[in-house]
């Protein structure tokens, strides 16, 4: 309940219109318990014979009450409820502001469903907490203030032994709720074994297919299927009790309230009124009890959700902008790497629970990156080789300062990474990802994603730097063209050039590709990266450091770095590096002969 | 969400309620039990008001007998009504998760049906939603939606029913408000189930937001953009909270005004009945049954808006399933076909050509909008293509990537069927046969080793081979010297996809599988993961084991593997190039011997790093 207090401010910032919900609650609240009432006073009347006048004005009393009593009520839940819209609101602004500065590490180190569903379920929890959790709370209690005092003005005797049933309501609610929770952790359970069920059944569906596994997957499945369905009926059974005791705490109230208020009227110690009155107030007072046990099971999963939307709140923004940042000009800029190292697993330690643990190992030991030491003159062309997971992308990331690179270690045109505000190092390094992930807006919102004000012309530049022109005009509307969830309308060899083509647009001093071109053929990604090197002339010089697997495409690079394993095993020109036996000039052996292969 | 505002879709449903109909109907035969005790308790405290409680009756002798009589009735009424309830409740639930288990059931047979092609075209993930998630919606349809507004319907009537009986110009006048109050509550409820839909719809939007800036959060901070998508949230998330206010607005007028219509009929029962007990025409306690009723009346008319979204989501939900439904399988069974005859001679691959479905194609055979980019290619795989395999022969297949050599053992296991020419066996064409007794005549080594998070026992047996063809095939392939040193030996559990073992180890597993049902036939896909030469040698050994006195097709990817087989099939591009053996092929210096090079190439290659 820890949890509760600290975010407190979430619910009490808004304490406003809370206590404004409050009053207008015990408004409504005051006058749904005086109607019963009048309605009261009115049968003793009758009975001691009414006029017509009268009774016409008691029944104008409650019409009038009745208006009243709207306005208030819909005064309280609107201030209420609202409250809980703005807190879904406000939590979920300050999610996404945390989100969007962690570090791609974070992100790593969790899966996107998982973060997901923080932002929609646990949100939704936290929010039922501040509004119908809130509201429910305050009724139940104005209720009961209420409706005791009244009750007890009538007969305090009457009162106490009609309270004598709801403790014992109460009791027995909370051990409903108690046996169902268990249940339905244990469905949940159950549940998530027959999701791996499934999971496992299409992963290794050719496994299944190949051995005739169907019938036998068929009965694991319903077996499990059955266990969740057995759970689900228990918890079913136990919550259907939850009615019949409550409602029998409701009718041994009325019970006790005609069995010993009915001796009373009879013993003329109570009049039928007021009896008629206390049976209203019975009424209207089982339903806050049996709210108090859902109310209590709400602050419950409302703190579990808040621990978790914590996690993501309290996580460390391992990269951000220095305190003091040095600036790194306008003119065309170097790239130093000093004896870099770096290990993925090392930083994603930080993020604690969120923390998907089974990945850390493997992603440790994949990006790692040891001893490095890299050089870009300024305006030069450096290309980066090696096998699949070598460290040639975290190397394009150190550049970007996207990884915590120590101190020290990465220097921008001689100023060390750390030292330089993140907005503006990126904005002088251009970087085409490996993923080439595009946002569903058109073509050109993407290339302008960057730059969202550039001109029609600066678009259609880039495009044509990037070879878009011709795909670009069998596009149904050209650069307008919609390109779907993560740019799925288009090929991905298009995808590709749509992302080089939203770095050349920012017109950086560096620019960095990381296997940028893979899907587009080895003679267009060498005249894209020729076109990169023309226009970069113009521009007074741009730094270029490209990752390819193609060594055909980057052999006119000035300097290649060779990666193997995290650590940079070899450099030199092309030249130079057939000539020395090793990785380059195997891997360049071997696309060479599957190039011949692939023309046989 | 346009997929959900056709609830006709919702009939789909009713072969799968029809089946629990017993329960459905017991359920909701005791729906007018329930409406009668509830209708019983306020006329029972009528009776105890104007029998034992006015002025008058006070004297009456036996007055206080009578009323604790009266009193034990309305307890006994009262238990009733709980047990009738919480009958009613269960027997629904009980309904509600039968109808979900046979659905999820149906699901899951149905993909199993389903051939590969399904399989390379649509996500994991979206499979499992439709089998687990999809359904689960639905429970609140039976359990929830259906029964209570029958219930709601069944208390309705029998209110207006009992009180017309008892005195129907009472009843009218104090329903005097009912039809303005339903005016109102029409109009509110449009405008409401507007707004709901809206928030839907911007939800949908605001997710689809979150979804993408998470998984491009690179490009945003590379692009510096963090303020842009920080504005372009709050301005969702604005939207949401304007319209989310206007619908908290209308409900809360709603749920008021029930409540106002409630209050003011009790003032219209009690002037008019006022009158009338002045008149002498109506009684004290019919006027606090009435009362009571008018409570009992109004709520349910609240809820109606909840229950229209539940149809809604039910229908959405049914709108997904029955699309997984009506996929069928590309594969399908021969009217008359047979088994698998014991494999004798041969078996024979005629003028085979193969391409696997495009996109579009694919798309539009399966009717869903969310088909998975799998297999973009419409050119043929194979081309032409004859192979004859003899019995007790060893053949190897090898090609480049992408040359079609693993499509030739999906064939061959019918994960698909051949566009043109014929597979026989024993010449029977296996289109004719049953796939799983065709299937079950192949010892398969799948490229992808997958391993369930289970036994070692279940991993190797897949529930069908007895304990001692597990540890036969075991040691066969001389996987029983790591079991054995195992915690557990083989009731050893392996973690997910079998993470506790290293590569080598889950190789020799699913060899020592492909092994224990003494298949007539091996076919083995080899994993192109690469291995040290210390698991490579351990595999070798294996496979050399495995595949002594047998008749195998080996897909392979290492050509170092198969230099012991009695033919070599070179794939390029889809056609048969080369055949003979490793001597013949090296010796012809084509194809084959340029893969043996650069094989070779990366051998060296990797040893000259590490």
């Amino acid at each position: 309940m820890d949890i509760l207090k600290r975010y407190l401010f979430l619910y009490t910032r808004h304490r406003g219109p809370y206590f404004l919900g409050a009053v207008f609650l015990i408004a409504t609240n005051a006058i749904a318990l005086a109607i019963p009432r009048v309605f009261g006073w009115a049968i003793d009347d009758l009975e001691a014979g009414a006029t017509r006048g009268l009774i016409l004005s008691y029944a104008g009393a409650i019409v009038v009450l009745a208006v009243f009593q709207t306005v208030m009520r819909v005064g309280s839940r609107i201030f209420v409820l609202s409250v809980s819209r703005r807190i879904d609101y406000e939590m979920k602004g300050m999610l996404h502001k945390r989100l969007i500065h962690l570090a791609p590490s974070f992100f790593a180190a969790t899966n996107t469903g998982d973060l997901m569903s923080r932002m929609t379920n646990d949100v939704m929890l936290v929010r039922a907490l501040g509004g119908p959790g809130v509201l429910y709370f305050f009724n139940a209690f104005v209720m009961y203030a209420l409706g005791l005092a009244y009750m007890v003005s009538i007969s305090w005797r009457l009162t106490l032994v009609v309270f004598l049933p709801l403790p014992i309501v109460a009791v027995l609610v909370r051990i409903l709720v108690h046996r169902v929770r268990d249940y339905v952790t244990r469905a949940r359970i159950a549940l998530s074994d027959l999701n791996t069920i499934v999971q496992e059944n299409l992963s290794g569906v050719m496994v299944v297919k190949s051995f005739a596994l169907e019938e036998a997957q068929n009965l694991r499945f319903e077996n499990q299927s059955a266990t969740y369905m057995d759970f689900g009926l228990r918890e079913a059974w136990t919550r259907a009790q939850m009615i019949p005791v409550v409602g029998l705490g409701g009718g041994l109230a009325a019970v006790v309230v005609i069995g010993f208020g009915g001796r009373m009227v009879s013993a003329g110690d109570l009049s039928i009124g007021d009896l008629v009155a206390v049976m209203s107030y019975v009424g209207v007072m089982v339903m806050p009890t049996v709210a108090l046990g859902w109310i209590l099971s709400l602050v419950q999963r409302g703190a579990a959700a808040l621990e978790r939307l914590d996690e993501v709140l309290v996580a460390p923004v391992t990269i951000s902008s220095p305190d003091s940042a040095r600036p790194i000009g306008d003119g065309p800029l170097s790239v130093v790497i000093k004896g870099l190292n770096f290990r993925y697993d090392d930083h994603l330690r930080n993020y604690g629970g969120i923390l998907k643990l089974d990945e850390t190992f493997e992603s440790g030991r994949r990006h790692a990156l040891h001893k490095i030491d890299f050089v870009a003159k300024e305006g030069g062309y450096v290309a980066i080789v090696g096998r699949v997971g070598s460290g040639k992308s975290t190397l394009l990331k150190a550049i970007q300062h996207l990884i915590e690179v120590p101190e020290g270690s990465v220097f921008l045109g001689g100023v060390d990474v750390v030292e330089v505000e993140l907005d503006e190092l990126r904005q002088r390094v251009g970087f085409v990802p490996q993923d080439d992930f595009l946002f569903s807006t058109t073509v050109f919102d993407n290339i302008a994603y960057g730059q969202p004000d550039a001109s029609r012309g600066e678009v259609d530049t880039a495009a044509q730097i990037a070879g878009l022109l011709v795909d670009l005009e069998c596009l149904p509307d050209g650069l307008d063209t919609v390109v779907g969830e993560r740019g799925a309308t288009l090929s991905g060899g298009q995808r590709q050039r749509v992302a080089v083509a939203r770095a050349i647009l920012i017109d950086s001093p560096i620019l960095l590709l990381d296997n940028a071109l893979s899907n587009v053929d080895a003679e267009t990604e060498r005249k894209i990266l020729d076109g990169l090197r023309a226009n970069a002339a113009s521009n007074a010089g741009r730094t270029l450091v490209v990752v390819s697997n193609r060594i055909g495409a980057i052999q006119d690079a000035d300097h290649i770095y060779v990666m193997d394993e995290g650590r940079v095993v070899n450099h030199g020109s092309h030249a130079q590096l057939i000539q020395r036996p090793g990785l380059y000039a195997d891997m360049f052996e071997q696309q060479r002969l599957s190039a011949e292969l692939e023309k046989l | 969400m346009p997929e959900g505002r056709d609830l006709t879709v919702l009939r789909r449903l009713v072969p799968f309620i029809r089946v629990h109909s017993s329960i459905v109907v017991a359920s909701a035969l005791l729906l007018p039990a329930l409406a009668a005790s509830q209708l019983v308790q306020p006329y029972l405290i009528r009776i105890a008001i104007d029998g034992y409680l006015t002025p008058a009756s006070r004297g009456v002798p036996g007055a206080l007998s009578g009323l604790t009589g009266l009193v034990l009735l309305f307890v006994a009424v009262l238990f009733g009504e709980m047990i009738v309830r919480f009958a009613q409740i269960y027997l629904m639930q009980l309904a509600g998760q039968r109808i979900m288990h046979d659905l999820r059931c149906t699901v899951f047979r149905h993909v199993q049906r389903l051939s590969m092609s399904f399989f390379d075209r649509y996500p994991v993930g979206q499979t499992m939603t439709r089998v687990t998630s999809d359904v689960e919606a639905l429970n609140d349809l039976v359990s929830q939606g259906i029964v209570s507004i029958a219930r709601d319907l069944t208390m309705v009537v029998g209110i207006i029913g009992v009180m017309l009986w008892v005195d129907w110009r009472l009843t009218l006048a104090s329903f005097v408000v009912v039809p303005l109050l339903l005016g109102i509550l029409a109009f509110l409820r449009t405008r409401l189930r507007a707004a709901y839909d809206r928030v839907r719809s911007l939800v949908a939007r605001q997710n689809a937001f979150l979804q993408e800036t998470i998984s491009g959060i690179e490009v945003v901070q590379a692009f510096v953009q963090e303020r842009r998508n920080q504005k372009d949230f709050a301005k969702v998330r604005g939207d949401i909270l304007e319209i989310e206010l206007h619908s908290v607005r209308l409900s809360s007028w709603l749920s008021a005004l029930v409540q106002a219509a409630t209050t003011v009929s009790t003032a219209l029962v009690l002037s008019y009945g006022g009158f009338g007990i002045i008149e002498s025409t109506v009684t004290l306690g019919i006027l606090v049954q009435f009362m009571m009723y008018l409570q009992r009346f109004y709520q349910p008319l609240e809820d109606l808006s909840d229950k229209y979204d539940t149809l809604q989501r039910a229908a959405a939900a049914t709108t997904k399933i029955f699309g997984l439904l009506d996929v069928e399988s590309e594969v399908r069974e021969a009217s008359n076909m047979v088994s698998m005859p014991h494999f004798r001679d041969r078996i024979e691959f005629k003028s085979v050509t193969f391409a696997y479905p495009s996109v579009s194609e694919a798309a539009a055979a399966a009717k869903l909008d969310e088909a998975n980019i799998a297999i973009s290619t419409a050119a043929p795989v194979l081309e032409n293509f004859n192979l004859t395999i003899h019995k007790g022969e060893k053949v190897a297949i090898v090609g480049a990537t992408g040359s079609g050599k693993s499509t030739v053992i999906k064939l061959l296991l019918r994960h698909y069927d051949v566009q043109k020419g014929s597979i026989t066996v024993d010449g029977i064409d296996i289109r004719g046969m049953d796939q799983q007794s065709l299937r079950r005549a192949f010892g398969t080594v799948p490229q992808d080793v997958f391993m369930f998070t289970d036994t070692i026992a279940a991993n190797v047996g897949l529930g069908v081979f007895d304990r001692e063809s597990i540890k036969d095939a075991a040691r066969v392939v001389e996987a029983d010297r790591f079991i054995m040193t195992l915690p557990d030996s083989y009731d050893t559990r392996l973690g997910e996809r079998g993470a506790n073992l290293s590569f080598g180890e889950r190789q020799l597993l699913a060899f020592a599988r492909a092994l224990a049902g003494g298949p007539a036939v091996l076919v083995l896909d080899e994993a192109t993961s690469s291995v040290d030469s210390e698991t490579e040698a351990q595999i070798q050994r294996a496979l050399d084991r495995l595949i002594e006195d047998r008749t195998a097709v080996i897909i392979a990817h290492r050509l170092s593997t198969i230099r012991n087989v009695d033919r070599i099939v070179v794939l390029h591009h889809g056609v048969i190039r080369e055949v003979g053996t490793h001597r013949e092929l090296l010796d012809l210096d084509g194809i084959y011997a340029r893969l043996h090079r650069l094989q070779l190439q990366e051998m060296v290659g990797a040893d000259g790093v590490t």
